[in-house]
């Protein structure tokens, strides 16, 4: 603990509006980091004022609060502050500051971010480029305060060091008396993947003492900047990546240390060893889940039925709607092309944040690329789109793989999901849980579990599907329950019943398309497939490979509600068949999709859901599947929604544009937003 | 007969051109020159000649028995000429060839539901293809070959046109290894007594068919495969061998499968019921010694067959197991109670 005499008024802001160190000794006021905020672009350098030092032997006092404010003396200061106490402002004379800067549990201790977003707007991830973007980039890094020793004597330095591997991962910024920031440790070289797609360099590449990018590991201070204090910024360059020894633990340490005049070694009361520590943990990529609060859905404007039905939808709900044009052109460096349909699956969407001041999150979006594109080369890579199109001041990108075009369809987003917050006994995921399905990378999947919060993954099988995505047989809808949310799964067992209850009732002969040309010898010409509710109750195939499914949905479905603790009223089935279209292994036996429109493979926003339409047989005058979806989703029934009256639903013409291609609604859209209200990683404990 | 006002359309060929063109004009031209590719792929279709020494994607032509080869060879003829169309239709098909899956989610070759929708009228140009010539375009890479094969194989074998049974046995047993087990299917899916006897014959331990044939006898829905099937459980086969026999036991045994036989009137449901009790009753004792990953595949299988005696005979089982297997049994049966129909 230091001694210092007033209190600091900052506001929400986080400008210091009178911050008073009383730094006696010689009469001078010392103009110092006293307090510094995450999230707010504040000056401390330059607007401190009311110094009122109490001269020699000054020693703590109390303030009209009420609390033990220390005053200054002479005796050296040897003290590093951060935001121990998660208010978004590290301040030096806060006694949490101060008593949790070495620290990271559930209540205190400091983080920092991923600074990949782009806040001067050059394309250029702004941990790329080795300076500070602007006003707007100041509150993306975390602070770091020296405490001024005001009567450092000439000679005397300090150094400021990182340790080794934090050092590698880290940039840390110096705040200039002019209000300018200079880079001085951690990476210090700023061309680091000049040639490639940002988001390959720092995530793919580590920056160790063997690669050619420059690492420095301390800053050295001299004795003015030990007298005024210092303020730094910190940012890293990569979230942590996996929880493998010797990889990089998410965490930075900075090691004060100083000598006085004669070079002999500064020791303190606080710093009996003379060193002072802090730590700070860098803020976890958080993956968004179908409960989150969007605010915006991309998807391809290729295919008008499809984009028609989902502007009304997305309209409705009052979210923005985003579009791309379709290309082939090579590397068309322009946001609104693209050749990718699969908006799901190309990237996925996420957050970062720490706290910022007034109880607010500082954080940024984050959209991570599938390593894969749909033509070779990086051009077509999905991180050479997301650059062009959703990198942005507080928009980041990034990649967690190690290597571009690896993987398969199982990296493509829509094997990868979040369940909503729950609890069951002593498993605890207050910020949801990552489910992902078979053969995702293993860098992914440590990637996932690195971040800790949103971990372990939760692991379903999907490679029994052709696509083999958790999109095609799992989604999640917010309810009025005490869990908020229930589980919606697509059941081959619900579509056989409705139809054989549809031919008891007398409508076997009922027709509808299969969405495919059939040929008719009769006229040897082709003609849509319509199957009747007759045929597909003999389809001997159709009903083997359905009920396959439905086993495999079964252990889904039964893993699912094992770890999360759903009871069987948590758990809403949505019709669907299944077909297989062969090819099976002994590795990979079956290979089935959707049948007909895979209904559960919808997107969700807020209480809206945007279905594929079931385009099933019309009975009644009503679609059979159609009235389903209404009665079983729309309705109160099953109390979805956060009134619990049941979902808006919303059905898309995506048969000719997705199903048959294998995919549906959710495989064509991605929704995007801020992290959701409450959702504090820092306090989950792990 | 009551029929379904649906007003969707096949998928618009405009709209897909528009994923590749951003050019309106050049779009228009583009389409125009894919049109006319097609016409002159169902014109080399329409014009190849006869092809008794032709090679198709799954075999050459004198793969095939002399007799069988010049019947099939006739019976394409006649079809070409009564039936163009058809030929057409197979020649259009998408999914096999890059611009046709590129696409897809999985940018995987695939073809087969286009094939299957097509229907049995176009059995025969589908074994033309597999054996005497393959129309230009439908696929070109290797696995665009082997997804081709794949998807014509198996349209052919649910057709279950019997006229298919040379080829399938040829590709059976002379084909490439990566498309014999799907040609297995279909020939159990035929599921002729010579058919049968084929896949029984190879699904003998040693037998470098044995696998394929194992898998194709899931696909015959006859007591007697399900009995064959049960023999070589028995047996206790190996890792590999005990997961194609039990997967083909379930298979074999599908309660919704034997649904759709009796409703389609191609089976009585006693006849059902007797296929799955084989399986059920090969399966239940193979569970106290299969290996973890097989035991799920028992599990699998059984709530294939859903048999209503399935939990007295786990019961059954139980007494007498060690107290490990036991709780298995019971953690089976719980499973199986859960999600019984």
């Amino acid at each position: 603990m230091q001694t210092w005499t007033r209190r600091l008024a900052v506001l929400g802001s986080g400008t210091v509006l009178a911050t008073g160190l009383a730094l006696g000794g010689c009469g001078t006021s010392a103009a110092g980091p006293a307090a510094a905020a995450n999230g707010a672009g504040n000056d401390t350098s330059g607007n401190v004022s009311g110094a009122d030092g109490s001269g020699d032997g000054a020693t703590a006092t109390d303030t009209p609060g009420g609390s033990d404010v220390p005053v200054a003396s002479k005796a050296p200061v040897l003290d590093l502050v951060v935001d121990g106490n998660r208010d978004g402002i590290a301040e030096l004379a806060n006694a949490d500051d101060q008593k949790f800067s070495n620290v990271f549990d559930d209540k205190h201790g400091a983080s920092f971010l991923a600074n990949l977003d782009d806040d001067d707007g050059d394309t250029v991830r702004d941990a790329d480029d080795g300076v500070v973007n602007g006003a707007e980039d100041e509150p993306d890094l975390a602070r770091v305060l020296v405490a001024p020793w005001p009567n450092a004597p000439d000679g005397a330095t300090g150094l400021l060091t990182l340790d080794e591997v934090g050092s590698q991962n880290v940039r840390l910024f110096k705040k200039n008396a002019d209000g300018t920031w200079t880079l001085v440790a951690g990476v210090t070289s700023t061309d680091q993947g000049a040639d490639l797609p940002a988001g390959i360099a720092s995530e793919s590449l580590g920056c160790t003492a063997d690669d050619d990018c420059a690492v420095t590991g301390n800053y050295k201070l001299e004795a003015e900047d030990l007298r005024t204090g210092a303020e730094f910024g910190v940012e890293a360059r990569r979230f942590r990546a996996s929880g493998a020894d010797g990889d990089w633990d998410g965490f930075v340490h900075l090691t004060l240390t100083a000598k006085d005049g004669a070079g002999v070694a500064v020791k303190t009361a606080n710093a009996a060893d003379g060193k002072e520590v802090v730590m700070l943990r860098v803020a976890p990529w958080m993956l968004h889940g179908n409960t989150s609060p969007f605010d915006r859905v991309r998807s391809a404007a290729f295919y008008s039925a499809f984009v028609a039905d989902l502007k009304i939808a997305i309209g409705a709900a009052g979210l923005d709607f985003v579009t791309y044009k379709s290309t082939n052109k090579v590397n068309p460096k322009h946001l609104d092309y693209w050749n990718d349909q699969w908006t799901q699956d190309l990237y996925q969407t996420g957050w970062t944040a720490m706290p910022g001041p007034g109880g607010k999150m500082q954080h940024m979006r984050v959209a991570n690329a599938r390593p894969w594109g749909r033509a070779a080369g990086d051009d077509w890579l999905p991180i050479t789109w997301l650059v062009n199109a959703y990198l942005a001041p507080d928009q980041a990108v990034a990649t967690f793989y190690k290597e571009a075009e690896t993987g398969s369809t199982y990296d493509s987003h829509g094997n990868h999901d979040l369940l909503p917050p729950y609890e069951n006994g002593d498993d605890k995921f207050p910020v949801g849980r990552i489910i992902h399905g078979s053969n995702v990378l293993p860098e992914t999947k440590a990637f996932y579990n690195a971040q800790q919060v949103q971990g372990p993954a939760l692991v379903i099988k999907s490679d029994w599907l052709a696509v083999g995505h958790v999109d095609e047989v799992l989604s999640y809808a917010p309810a009025k329950t005490p869990r908020g949310w229930k589980l919606l799964v697509s059941s081959d067992d619900l579509a056989l019943t409705m139809f054989e209850k549809a031919q008891k009732d007398g409508h076997g002969a009922v027709t509808f398309w299969s969405g495919l040309s059939n040929y008719d010898p009769k006229t040897d010409k082709q003609k849509d497939a319509e199957v009747s509710i007759d045929a597909t109750l003999a389809d001997v195939d159709l009903m083997e490979w359905s009920q396959k499914a439905q086993i495999q949905i079964n252990g889904n479905h039964d893993a699912v509600q094992k770890a999360v603790g759903l009871k069987d009223d948590e758990i809403v089935f949505i019709p669907c068949l299944t077909e297989d279209v062969g090819g099976g292994s002994s590795k990979k036996p079956e290979n089935k999709i959707a049948w007909m429109p895979g209904t559960v493979n919808s997107l969700v926003f807020g209480d809206f859901i945007a279905m594929p339409n079931p385009f099933g047989p019309t009975i009644d005058g009503n679609d059979l599947f159609a009235k389903d979806l209404q009665d079983r989703l729309g309705t109160a029934v099953n109390q979805l929604g956060h009134d619990g009256m049941g979902m808006k639903v919303h059905l898309i013409d995506d048969f000719s544009s997705y199903h048959i291609a294998m995919g549906e609604v959710h495989c064509g859209t991605n929704p995007e937003g801020p992290p959701p209200a409450g959702f504090m990683w820092w306090a989950v404990g792990r | 007969m009551t029929t379904n006002p649906i007003t969707i359309k096949p998928t618009n060929f405009q709209e897909l051109t528009n994923t590749m063109k951003p050019c309106k004009s050049k779009r228009a031209v583009w389409t125009i020159a894919v049109a006319a590719a097609v016409v002159l792929q169902a014109g080399t279709a329409l014009a190849a000649p006869r092809a008794t020494e032709g090679r198709g994607v799954a075999l050459t032509a004198t793969q095939l028995p002399a007799a069988a080869r010049a019947q099939l060879q006739h019976e394409i003829d006649g079809w070409r000429v009564s039936h163009p169309g058809a030929f057409r239709a197979v020649a259009q098909v998408k999914g096999c060839s890059k611009a046709g899956y590129e696409n897809n989610r999985n940018p995987q070759p695939e073809c087969f539901r286009e094939l299957k929708a097509l229907g049995g009228g176009v059995v025969l140009p589908m074994l033309s293809a597999l054996v005497f010539d393959v129309p230009q375009g439908l696929a070109s890479t290797p696995a665009e070959r082997t997804a081709l094969t794949v998807g014509l194989l198996r349209a052919v074998g649910v057709a279950r046109d019997p006229r298919a049974a040379p080829v399938l046995k040829a590709v059976f047993e002379q084909g490439a290894e990566d498309v014999r087990g799907e040609a297995a299917e279909a020939l159990g899916r035929l599921g002729g007594d010579a058919e049968l006897a084929v896949l029984t014959q190879h699904s003998v331990a040693g037998d470098p068919l044995r696998l394929a044939a194992l898998q194709g006898l899931g696909e015959c829905k006859r007591l007697a495969a399900a009995k064959v099937l049960a023999t070589q459980l028995a047996g206790h086969p190996d890792e590999t061998a005990t997961a194609i026999t039990v997967r083909s036991l379930g298979n074999v045994a599908s309660s919704w499968a034997w649904k759709a036989m009796v409703q389609g009137k191609k089976a009585t449901e006693a006849e059902g019921l007797q296929v799955r009790t084989t399986a059920a009753q090969a399966l239940v004792p193979a569970f106290a010694w299969a290996s973890e990953a097989n035991r799920e595949e028992i599990a699998q299988a059984l709530q294939m067959a859903q048999h209503p005696q399935s939990a007295a005979w786990l019961a059954a089982a139980k007494t007498g197991a060690d107290a490990a297997t036991a709780r298995a049994y019971e953690a089976l049966a719980a499973r199986l109670a859960k999600h019984s129909r």
